[in-house]
């Protein structure tokens, strides 16, 4: 894709701000991990070879029954009978002493009749965000070799649910945040052009609704609907397009009547046009600067509901819902500074990368 | 075309009027108006340049945008090229934009900082629908060249340019679409003198080009010498007097033209000696008007008349009028 040379130049500025091109490339290592974060922390293998055969149990659902098991329900590959019959090529015998006949093929002095080697290869981290740890102790469990971040109060591993949370956070805040932005800078880009009455109908509109309690009506319509990621997504559009309205309405007002405006419409050119090719365009610095807030705010607004316990249904990986815990389990430190460092890492990542792109935004703006 | 035959009529304004409603209370009732311009007529022929000139706040500018239409008239006529556009909506008028453009004060405002200069030299030929492609390059570069600049150029934006280099991109935006009327609303007042000069020649070789009405809009008495035909000295949102430029400026009639011309600097030390006409006082606020002659607040000759009724604007036998009870036999 060729970028205009105003595009060019602006990522040459971007680039030049060092700060913010090293946090854009770490939140996209980042968020591109998370993003396979089913293939990083699973408790289910990547890729199964049982007698020969290749089976991807991410993507397929297999009973047990393929493996040789008993039952037709899904095969839970982290129990030890499930491992032994795919290690093993479905001997019956793993029925008795599965752990010790997993050892004996590992030292490779296991033998028997219809013995065919299997293996499965497994993510790094062997436990999905609602993975029950099999581990002795009361939970939650410290940090081990076992458990990088130690355990949730459910015996949850604490570094699945951070990926999956932050993935989690992360894309509906782009989704909140982008669908929020296009309605609002629509919004106050119509009044700030237009002006009079329907400025005037619209910001009363305006107040009215930024003055509902945003958090009632999302518990509230949680009660009645049931709670769901979609309906969350929803309601928060719903109350996070108010945001940006005020400061492009500012900027069109202000804007309507500079000379470059007039000289456009002397032209004849289209009120849309002038609206979003001539007017949006220099208006996009004062809109950028808000959206690191608007961002911040929304993984913010998730954070606290899932907190307050009112936010995605409560399997759902969360690192409000984290929080929580750590709130609760004070003797368990590292559920507290999991979470803190997962937002503070996080909030600052994003809030450099909008830093710099406000300011690669600026046309006057000149850098050594 | 020969002598007798008067060039093609490009504009014909009538009575155009602009009135803002000053609104007060909790009510916004309607209390009062400016009448920034207040009754004006003219005509303007093709090849011809109209200046107004008057002190700021006369209404100039208001006139100059109402005419464009970028401002609805409160009422009055406005012809151009015999179509009236002075009540027509906004869809109506953008395909007549094509016949009329503008070219503003200030350089520095009147480009958009986000678009190279060739963008927008461009954005009428695309608005337009008149070349694309490589047709529109090839017609963004013939502009460049025609008002002095390098189609290299074309990819700079325009705080990298001088403001004449930035005033030659806006004539070049506005000719792009061929019109005939260009309003010119101070084309130069924001430039250096020099520079000035440079402008209004190429304006000037521009026009003789293209055949185009200009009405130009200035304070500026010596630039008007320049480039007008005719001039129209406006005071209060009204003209006091309208003549060619030779009557105008050797053959003054209204107080307020002879006072105008009066306060234009000489560059001759010698010639510093004559008389002086010092007006006192301001502008009286155009939302109170002065009753009778707008004028007689301020001028030294005033009589009982001039107080109390309105002097029309009356034609003289060379074309010349003025706005005068005490001009006689002009």
């Amino acid at each position: 894709m060729a970028l205009s040379p105003l595009n060019q130049r602006r990522w040459r500025n971007f680039r030049r701000n060092g700060r913010a091109y090293w946090s854009l490339i770490l939140f996209s290592v980042i968020f591109g991990f998370s993003l396979f974060a089913e293939f990083i922390a699973n408790d289910k293998p990547i890729l199964v070879n049982y007698r020969g055969d290749y089976y991807t149990p991410i993507f397929k659902f297999y009973p047990e029954t393929a493996f040789g098991g008993d039952f037709r329900t899904e095969a839970i590959y982290s129990d030890p009978e499930v491992k032994c019959l795919i290690d093993s090529g479905g001997l019956e015998v793993c029925f008795d002493d599965p752990e010790g006949i997993i050892d004996e093929i590992k030292a490779g002095t296991f033998e028997a009749e219809g013995f065919e080697r299997g293996w499965a290869i497994w993510p790094p981290i062997p436990y999905s965000f609602n993975t029950s740890v099999d581990r002795p102790g009361a939970a939650p469990l410290p940090p081990n070799g076992q458990n990088l971040l130690g355990t949730d109060d459910t015996k949850r591993d604490v570094l699945a649910r951070v990926i999956y949370g932050f993935r989690l956070s992360i894309l509906f805040t782009l989704l909140v945040t982008g669908v929020a932005s296009l309605i609002g800078i629509f919004a106050g880009a119509l009044q700030g052009f237009f002006g009079g009455w329907l400025d005037l109908v619209f910001q009363r509109i305006i107040e009215i609704w930024s003055a509902t309690p945003s958090l009632y009506v999302i518990i509230i319509m949680f009660a009645i609907l049931g709670r769901s990621f979609w309906l969350l997504v929803a309601l928060m559009i719903l109350f996070s397009w108010t945001g940006l309205v005020g400061v492009v309405r500012a900027e069109f007002l202000r804007a309507r009547n500079l000379e470059y405006v007039r000289a456009a419409k002397a032209l004849g050119v289209s009120n849309m046009t002038i609206m979003f090719r001539h007017m949006l365009p220099n208006a996009m610095v004062a809109t950028l600067t808000f959206l690191p807030f608007i961002v911040t705010g929304t993984i913010g607004g998730l954070a606290s509901l899932d907190f307050l316990g009112f936010g995605l249904p409560s399997s759902s990986p969360s690192l409000g819902e984290l929080t929580l815990q750590a709130k609760q389990n004070l003797q368990a430190p590292w559920l507290g500074f999991t979470a803190f460092f997962t937002f503070a890492i996080m909030l600052s990542l994003l809030v450099f990368i909008f830093e710099g792109v406000r300011d690669a935004f600026d046309p006057r703006k000149t850098f050594s | 075309m020969t002598a007798h035959q008067p060039e093609p009529l490009r504009l014909h304004v009538r009575d155009l009027k602009k009135h803002y409603p000053i609104r007060t209370g909790v009510f916004s009732r309607v209390t009062n108006h400016v009448r920034a311009v207040d009754g004006i007529s003219f005509d303007l022929r093709a090849g011809e340049t109209l200046a107004i000139v008057g002190e700021s706040g006369c209404g100039k500018s208001t006139a100059g945008q109402t005419i464009l239409r970028l401002l609805r008239p409160t009422s009055g006529l406005i012809e151009l090229s015999g179509e009236d556009i002075s009540d027509c909506g906004e869809r109506t008028l953008r395909p007549l934009r094509q016949k009329m453009q503008m070219i503003f004060q200030d350089p520095y405002a009147s480009l958009n900082p986000r678009k190279t200069i060739g963008a927008a030299v461009a954005e009428p030929l695309t608005t337009h629908r008149i070349a694309s492609g490589s047709e529109l390059t090839d017609r963004v570069e013939q502009l460049f060249e025609k008002v002095g600049l390098r189609p290299e150029q074309m990819s700079g934006y325009p705080h990298q340019f001088s403001g004449g280099q930035r005033q030659r991109v806006a004539i070049a935006r506005a000719i792009a679409v061929q019109p005939s009327l260009v309003i010119c609303d101070e084309p130069v007042s924001a430039l250096d003198i020099s520079i000035q000069a440079q402008i209004i020649n190429l304006m000037m070789d521009i026009q003789a080009d293209i055949d185009l009405s200009l009405l130009f809009i200035s304070h500026d008495l010596a630039v008007v010498e320049l480039i007008a035909d005719r001039i129209a000295v406006m005071y209060l949102g009204v003209f006091a007097e309208v003549g060619t430029k030779e009557e105008i400026f050797r053959n003054p009639q209204h107080p307020y033209t002879k006072a105008l011309l009066s306060a234009v600097p000489l560059p001759d030390p010698k010639l510093r000696s004559r008389e002086k006409i010092v007006l006192a006082g301001d502008v009286p606020s155009p939302s109170n008007p002065p009753s009778g002659c707008r004028f007689h607040t301020r001028c030294p000759l005033a009589k009982d008349k001039c107080r109390n009724i309105v002097p029309p604007l009356r034609t003289g036998k060379t074309g010349h009028a003025v706005a005068c009870h005490l001009v006689e036999g002009f």
